[in-house]
């Protein structure tokens, strides 16, 4: 897998080989598309454009990527500070346009419309970016703990507090969900 | 809801591959770099090629010896030598730049 990484990359950096650069988004966008959507609380077309700009930048930082160190590591550190950016430039526009800049999570009539096909998602949405970021490289992506601490810069400690943390939320997130949904099915 | 429950929801891709996906990106990327080819890549390539050329033409030298009659000479063996010599690097020259 790592091999595969490492050939691809050596293709990309010395002959600028464009087949070989589709060849790892395709091995690596899953991953990368699945981290974004729960980072913008199922907002997919939101990760779909954040997933792209993430690219973008692995090709035109390849070149400093260390080939000791693990290719998904990096990779899922540069996604997540494509979405610290945005989070950022979204939050700057916003007190720009005088709007309440406490949003880290979409409006509720976007999170309504687009997070109602999905309670996980919908349950995302009540957690942090850090903590949507840690179960989902635990559990979709497979990172160890340290790994993850890597990608998000910060101690151990922090990472399974934000695990155990963040389930507990969702947990009660999706209880609420499942109490709540009768009630609106029986709604004419 | 337990850890059983949430703990397969948790570990679901929330995409599968996408090949427009893949495509938009290579859309989006800066046009493609012209071929660089560090200089000293170049050098076996040109060294074989040269050698090469000049040994091709002592080994026509050593035909038209050969033509003369002169066989016994040491130049033309010699030359009939590098001529050999010239096709080999000739052919092998291109490999030896890749490699």
């Amino acid at each position: 897998m790592r091999d595969a990484d490492a050939a691809l990359i050596a293709l990309v950096v010395h002959d600028d080989d464009r087949s070989a650069f589709a060849a790892l988004v395709n091995r690596h966008q899953v991953g990368v598309r699945t981290l974004l959507t729960r980072l913008c609380a199922g907002d997919r077309a939101q990760a779909d454009d954040l997933a792209q700009e993430t690219f973008l930048r692995v090709y035109r930082r390849l070149i400093t990527f260390d080939r000791r160190a693990r290719f998904t590591t990096w990779l899922y550190r540069v996604t997540y500070n494509v979405f610290l950016d945005h989070t950022a430039r979204r939050r700057a526009e916003s007190s720009g346009e005088g709007v309440s800049s406490s949003q880290d999570t979409p409006s509720p009539a976007l999170a309504d419309q687009v997070l109602a096909r999905h309670d996980l998602a919908r349950a995302f949405a009540a957690i942090t970016p850090a903590e949507r970021a840690a179960l989902t490289l635990a559990y979709a992506a497979g990172c160890a703990h340290p790994e993850i601490a890597q990608v998000l810069d910060c101690p151990l400690g922090t990472v399974k507090t934000l695990i155990a943390r963040g389930k507990e939320k969702l947990r009660q997130a999706l209880a609420s969900q499942t109490t709540r949904q009768p009630r609106t099915e029986s709604m004419p | 809801m337990n850890d059983r429950d949430l703990d397969p929801l948790l570990s679901a891709p929330e995409t599968r591959a996408d090949a427009r996906f893949t495509l938009a990106v290579l859309a989006s990327l800066p046009p493609a770099r012209t071929a660089r080819r560090p200089a000293w890549r170049w050098m076996p390539l040109m060294g074989a090629a040269i050698g090469g050329l000049v040994c091709v033409l002592t080994g026509g030298l050593a035909v038209f010896g050969a033509a003369e009659g002169s066989w016994t000479q040491p130049w033309t063996a010699l030359a009939a030598l590098c001529g050999a010599l010239g096709v080999v690097a000739v052919a092998v020259a291109p490999g030896a730049a890749d490699a």
